[in-house]
């Protein structure tokens, strides 16, 4: 069996992260800004394993696992922050909130 | 062996969370755990001085003529390294010597007298006592670290509790006050972290591993072009902190609004962290550079002296006159130590040691006559002292021994001081002397004004004096205050015991300088 | 030799400690029994010393160094070890020898004296414990200032001794004027200290130690004046500085506006502090310092002429006054100035001696004069008197033998030591001193007469012709709650001349025997004008000090006038004392007529030449005006507006850039981005 190229894991990676980029700054629910947020990461992570793999190290295998665990806190906060919006604005379109408007 | 060391400077550090930790409505016990922990802490300093008493003070003879720590009691066990990769370290060191030993004792000793002094606060007395603790051990570890990181860690330390003092239980400008001395002092800190990383940096280039220890530092030569830039990052820092005269201008807003027993801890105890930093980092580690600025510091010093003498002529606040007195008199402390003989720089931390008891007693004097007037302005005040004899013989003390009357306290400190640089600059010498009658006529004026002269006829304080609600001193302010009279008695008395302690330090460290500008060739030692 | 100093020290102190603390609560019979007690057994421990010492042979013995203990030690490890080091040794030590002595004996008798007739005095004063305590704490630091054994702590003595000045002087600190004299008799003694501070630290740059004489424990200063290689002008520049110090604690030119004032404290004290004792500590130090003052002719001559200057100055001043106390006051910086001027004519014990007998005479005069202002409830006006011969009988015969005795008339005690010093003017310009001393010969005789004339001025106005006030004044004098607006309330009570009583034994017994002093004090140098110098016994006994070898290493200057020559000097002294009574007699004796001369000389004299207006325009209100300005410009404006200036500029910046952050997440979503695509870009192109 052939090995796939790296360059297509990290055309894939790249695809995966403009579709992460394109929505978060275009969609307007913060739920789906965070599903787009973790497509990025995941993207990031998928091109780190692919590195990983082709330069025999296992430094890129570490840091996905730091990003895993930082993605995961990231969401704990972020929902609770979502949630505490929601609660006090009884909306969440991301397009209304200006609080920290400096 | 027991860390003797990290117990003094933390315990009061565990004092304030275990009083934080209490419900606020128990002020009983509030006071009563922020006072025992305050008394406890004194407790083992009087327990180190014993035992550096034992190790060093016995072996003095052999001392001089060793290496610059050979004064210091650092013990094995409060050494230790707290971040450690490859060629680079931080370490956590603690070291005590003739020098800070005084300054440590001053500081504990004052937190004992300030807390029980602060018994009246009613709000939010819990974080209250906590940050004076807090405030207790950022000076303290100042006073104490031997590493460089972890002193800039305690610089720090204490910024935070002197600026949540002086802005929560402050008085009207608090706001203001607690803004500009925080944003005055992290001037200055930020340079000087500037410079300890490069010192850092400097010692990793000569020596191959980056050290922030004291000792190893010392043993780095630096260039005199770096010296000197160095020298001024840190000496801003420090120059604040005094102050020197061109920086002093929180000094009067701050001292004038914090509640008295935080000004008596910022101007007994704080205030000579700046001039301890200068004696302890800036002198050896800079010896060119010191020596370089030291005519011109010592010109600014008298300066500042002169200057803030007669400014403090002519205010009518009593704090912020004797905030400018504050500034006039560490002029002195600062001169000595530019002086760069043995009884200059014993004289200097004589002075500090001086200056803090007879400021911090001023100030908590003042307190006391603001807190029962409702009103600092001298002004508004006349022929206390029939109605209030006893306040008056103890603000008499403490002005007296501000004024540097022969006998108390100060005069020793000064004497020495002066005696110091007369030896190295007879001008400066003269003028700075000449502060003495200044001195006397705006403190006298101080005294005099409130408590002399025709009885009150009109106004808030004589409708006070007339409902009998101005009352005297009484037992427990007396017995707060006490220590510090007793102490301006004692060392006017005989100061040889305090400079018997440090001689030996002082010894060293003046040593240390003359070693290095011996080698290049200067002449300013003679 | 039996040496009981340490002893005439500590009693006064625990004296002032036990009053101090306890006074308040102590009935009048223990106040007096510990402040009398301090005081009259300090006086019995100083005369053994004096007599034990009397016995001793031969001089040279007659001295005794105690070190007590240890002050301050700097830089003694460090020797061998630094190279710039000086070690600086101070000791806690009691001289005792014949000058110290004598200054003890005056300080102690008289103070002892002086404590009893307070009680009287001070009777109804509600700060009669305080009174007490601030005396006997006086009697200690003045002890300790004649008794040091070193520069320094001569220094705390000489500032100690200005503190207890300074709370006598306000002692009644409800009044306005007493609470201000106080202040200035601070300030201005400061500025002596200030003097001495200096001379203190040139000592120890020159000579390395502040010991005056070479002892068991160190070095002495007076031991190495000659063989030092000091420059002479370095010692004249010391003396100078001493001798600021003695101006301000002896009230010599410019420095003796303070000592007028000072009349605001209660008579007593000014009888012993600002007369007898305090403000000779000034012709102390000179003696004291002789050795360093022998080496700089400039320096003696400086004070010879200061000395001069000040006894006329001071003499005129008194021709005009009419409150008693100040005129006693200007009488006393007068004679303070003819004490100096027999130091600066190299006759220290001259001066000493006429420091002992004005002692005993100045403080009479007080105490007289207080007698009567007892008398009369506190009027101090010379208009408000007269005719008081008749009611005050002691007061009026003693104070007439002080009179006599400060205006120099044979055989008071005055007499003598002031013929002593005016005789050694005339011999010193005889023996080279030149036309200066001449002239200064002169001044002192002018002096004589003018002393003699202000005097009897006084005696005369107070004691004779007829009685011109209304009764004693009703409230007792100086009691702090009842003085000022209110006192106009009381003179409706007076009781007319036969209301003013003699006062109290406890008052008249220290007038007489002071009298009795004043009558015999003399006679101890009273035979030098028999040609017979050798007699002189106060001489002879200080001689150890200022001639010979023994302690110290310079000799005085001796040169004793031929007999026919210093008869001429006494002559016209006492002619024109005699003159001045006479004048005094002619113009006063009928009593005295009140009217305010338009001539604008005595205008000036009056109102003491201005100079107090002089120096509040001149040095007090430019200092404050320039403190104000700073306070305002350079504060406020330079300081306070420049960090309001940065924290302005800041503030400004900071506000045009917070509108970037809008605060919509997407913005900040595309401002990453832009980022991202700027680093892609620079990457994928420039590095390419």
């Amino acid at each position: 069996m052939q090995e796939i190229p790296m360059t297509w894991y990290l055309i894939v990676s790249a695809i995966l992260f403009t579709i992460g980029v394109v929505g978060v700054l275009v969609r307007r629910n913060p739920l789906t800004v965070f599903m787009s947020i973790e497509l990025m990461l995941n993207a990031v992570n998928l091109s780190f394993i692919t590195f990983s793999k082709y330069l025999d190290s296992v430094d890129g295998q570490m840091f996905v696992f730091l990003v895993l665990t930082v993605a995961a806190a990231e969401v704990v906060v972020g929902l609770a922050i979502i949630v505490s919006i929601f609660r006090t604005r009884r909306n969440i379109n991301v397009d209304e909130l200006n609080v920290l408007r400096g | 062996m027991f860390p003797l060391l990290s117990t003094i400077v933390f315990l009061p550090l565990l004092g304030g969370i275990i009083v934080l930790l209490l419900p606020g409505r128990v002020t009983r016990a509030i006071r009563g755990v922020a006072l025992s922990v305050a008394l406890l802490d004194l407790l083992f300093v009087f327990a180190l001085f014993l035992v550096y008493a034992q190790v060093n003070l016995a072996a003095s003879s052999s001392i001089i003529g060793a290496s610059f720590s050979s004064t210091f009691l650092t013990q094995e066990t409060e050494k230790f390294t707290l971040v450690a990769s490859g060629n680079f370290t931080l370490g956590y060191s603690l070291g005590v010597d003739g020098i800070s030993m005084l300054l440590v004792a001053l500081t504990s000793l004052l937190t004992v007298v300030c807390i029980a002094a602060s018994f009246r606060v009613e709000q939010r007395l819990k974080n209250y006592m906590a940050f004076m603790l807090l405030l207790e051990s950022g000076i303290l570890g100042v006073f104490l670290a031997t590493n460089l990181f972890l002193f800039y860690i305690f610089w720090e330390l204490m910024l935070i509790p002197a600026y949540l003092l002086v802005g929560s239980w402050g008085g009207e400008r608090r706001i203001y006050a607690a803004f500009k001395f925080v944003l005055y002092t992290s001037v200055g800190s930020l340079l000087m972290l500037a410079a300890i990383i490069a010192l850092g940096y400097y010692h990793q280039l000569a020596s191959g591993t980056y050290s922030l220890d004291l000792f190893d530092v010392l043993n780095t030569k630096l260039d005199p072009a770096t010296q000197t830039w160095l020298f001024l990052a840190m000496a801003l820092a420090f120059a604040i902190k005094v102050p020197f005269v061109p920086f002093h201008s929180w000094l009067p807003d701050v001292y004038s609004e914090a509640p008295a027993p935080v000004t008596a801890m910022l101007a007994g105890a704080m205030s000579k962290t700046g001039a301890y930093g200068f004696l302890r980092f800036c002198l050896p580690l800079f010896p060119n550079a010191f020596q370089q600025f030291s005519t011109l510091l010592s010109v600014l010093a008298v300066i500042g002296i002169l200057y803030c003498a007669l400014l403090a002529l002519t205010q009518t606040d009593m704090k912020r006159l004797l905030g400018y007195s504050s500034i006039s008199h560490l002029g002195v402390v600062m001169l000595g130590m530019f002086a760069l003989n043995v009884q200059g720089v014993e004289g200097s931390v004589l002075q500090m040691v001086n200056h803090g008891i007879t400021t911090a007693a001023l100030f908590l004097i003042v307190g006391l006559i603001e807190s029962r007037a409702g009103t600092r302005d001298l002004r508004e005040f006349g022929g206390m002292a029939l109605r209030v004899p006893l306040l008056a013989v103890v603000l008499l003390i403490a002005v007296l021994s501000s004024l540097g009357l022969p006998g108390l306290n100060s005069f020793t400190g000064e004497f020495l001081a002066l005696l110091g640089i007369f030896q190295q600059s007879v001008v400066l010498g003269v003028l700075a002397t000449a502060v003495v009658v200044p001195a006397a006529w705006y403190l006298i004026r101080l005294f005099l004004s409130v408590m002399t002269g025709p009885r009150l006829a009109e106004g808030h304080v004589a409708i006070l004096l007339r409902k009998g609600q101005f009352k005297d001193l009484q037992l427990g302010e007396f017995v707060t205050i006490a220590p510090l009279l007793a102490l301006i008695f004692l060392i006017g008395f005989q100061p040889n015991p305090l400079t018997a302690v440090m001689e030996p330090s002082v010894v060293n460290t003046l040593q240390t300088l003359q070693h290095t500008l011996h080698n290049v060739g200067s002449a300013f030692i003679r | 030799m039996t040496n009981l100093t340490e002893w005439v020290l500590i009693l006064p102190l625990l004296g002032f400690v036990l009053l101090g603390l306890f006074g308040r609560m102590l009935p009048r019979p223990a106040i007096l029994t510990i402040a009398w007690g301090a005081s009259g057994l300090a006086f019995l421990f100083a005369l053994v010393g004096f007599l034990s010492m009397l016995q001793t042979t031969p001089d040279s013995a007659r001295m005794a160094d105690q070190v007590i203990y240890t002050w301050v030690n700097s830089g003694t490890v460090a020797t061998g070890v630094l190279t710039n080091n000086v070690p600086l040794n101070i000791n806690f030590g009691l001289l005792l020898d014949p000058l110290s002595a004598t200054m003890l004996m005056v300080i102690t008798g008289v103070g002892f004296l002086i404590h009893i007739y307070s009680a009287g005095y001070m009777e109804e004063d509600p700060g009669f414990w305080r009174f007490f305590a601030y005396m006997n704490f006086f009697i200690f630091a003045m002890v300790l200032l004649v008794s040091a054994d070193n520069f320094l702590f001569l220094l705390l003595g000489w500032a100690l001794v200005g503190l207890a000045s300074f709370l006598l002087i306000g002692f009644w600190f409800t009044r306005r004027s007493a609470v201000a004299a106080a202040r200035k008799a601070l300030v201005i003694n400061i500025i002596g200290d200030f003097g001495l501070m200096l001379a203190i630290f040139m000592i120890f740059q020159n000579y390395g130690t502040l010991n005056y004489l070479t002892t068991a424990s160190g070095n002495g200063v007076f031991n190495l004046v000659t063989h030092n290689g000091v420059a002479v002008g370095i010692t004249t520049a010391i003396c100078l500085l001493l001798f600021v110090a003695c101006a301000a604690k002896s009230a010599q030119l410019p420095l003796y506006m303070w000592l007028p004032d000072a009349m605001e404290g209660p008579t007593p004290v000014s009888a012993l502090i600002h007369a007898a004792t305090m403000v000779t500590a000034g012709v102390y130090l000179v003696a004291r310092a002789n050795p360093l003052f022998q080496v700089s002719p400039a320096a003696l001559t400086t004070v010879a002429i200061i000395g001069a200057a000040t006894a006329l100055f001071a003499a005129t001043i008194a021709l005009t006054q009419l409150d008693i106390k100040r005129v006693l006051a200007y009488s006393t910086i007068s004679q303070l100035g003819y004490m100096f001027m027999a130091e600066g004519a190299q006759n220290y014990s001259g001066g000493v001696f006429h420091l002992t007998t004005h002692a005993y005479f100045k403080a009479l005069l007080f105490l007289g004069a207080g007698s009567v202002i007892h008398a009369l409830g506190g009027e101090q006006d010379m208009r408000e008197m007269g005719g008081l011969r008749h009611r005050l009988k002691i007061t009026y015969w003693t104070f007439l033998v002080a009179a006599l005795a400060i205006s120099g008339i044979i055989p008071f005690a005055g007499f003598w030591s002031k013929d002593d010093i005016i005789g050694s003017l005339l011999a010193r310009a005889v023996d080279g001193g030149g036309v200066l001393f001449y002239v200064l010969w002169g001044v002192a005789l002018l002096t004589a007469g003018l002393t003699a004339f202000y005097m009897f001025r006084l005696v005369f106005n107070v004691f004779f012709g007829s009685y011109r006030g209304s009764g004693p004044l009703a409230h007792a004098h100086g009691e702090p709650e009842e003085v000022g607006e209110e006192e106009e309330a009381h003179h409706a009570a007076r009781g007319g001349f036969y209301a003013i009583y003699e006062s109290p034994a406890v008052m008249t017994v220290p007038l007489v025997i002071l009298a009795v002093l004043s009558v015999i004090g003399g006679l101890v140098g009273s035979y030098a004008i028999f040609g017979r110098p050798t007699w002189h016994l106060f001489a002879n006994f200080l001689s150890p000090i200022f001639s010979n070898g023994h302690w110290t290493s310079v000799a005085v200057l001796e040169a004793p006038l031929s007999i026919g020559v210093g008869w001429i000097s006494t002559g016209a002294s006492l002619a024109l004392a005699v003159l001045g009574i006479l004048v005094a007699w002619l113009r006063y004796r009928r009593g005295f007529e009140y009217k305010e001369s338009r001539n604008p000389v005595y205008q000036l004299v009056l109102h003491k030449y201005y100079i107090d207006e002089l120096c509040t325009a001149v040095i007090i209100n430019p200092l404050l005006w320039l403190g104000r300005t700073a306070t305002s410009l350079l504060e406020g404006g330079l300081l306070d507006g420049g960090s309001r200036g940065i924290g302005w500029v800041t503030r400004g910046v900071s506000g045009g850039l917070r509108r970037l952050q809008t605060g919509y997440m997407r913005n900040y979503a595309l401002a990453i981005l832009f980022g991202v695509v700027l680093l892609v870009i620079y990457y994928a192109v420039m590095r390419g």
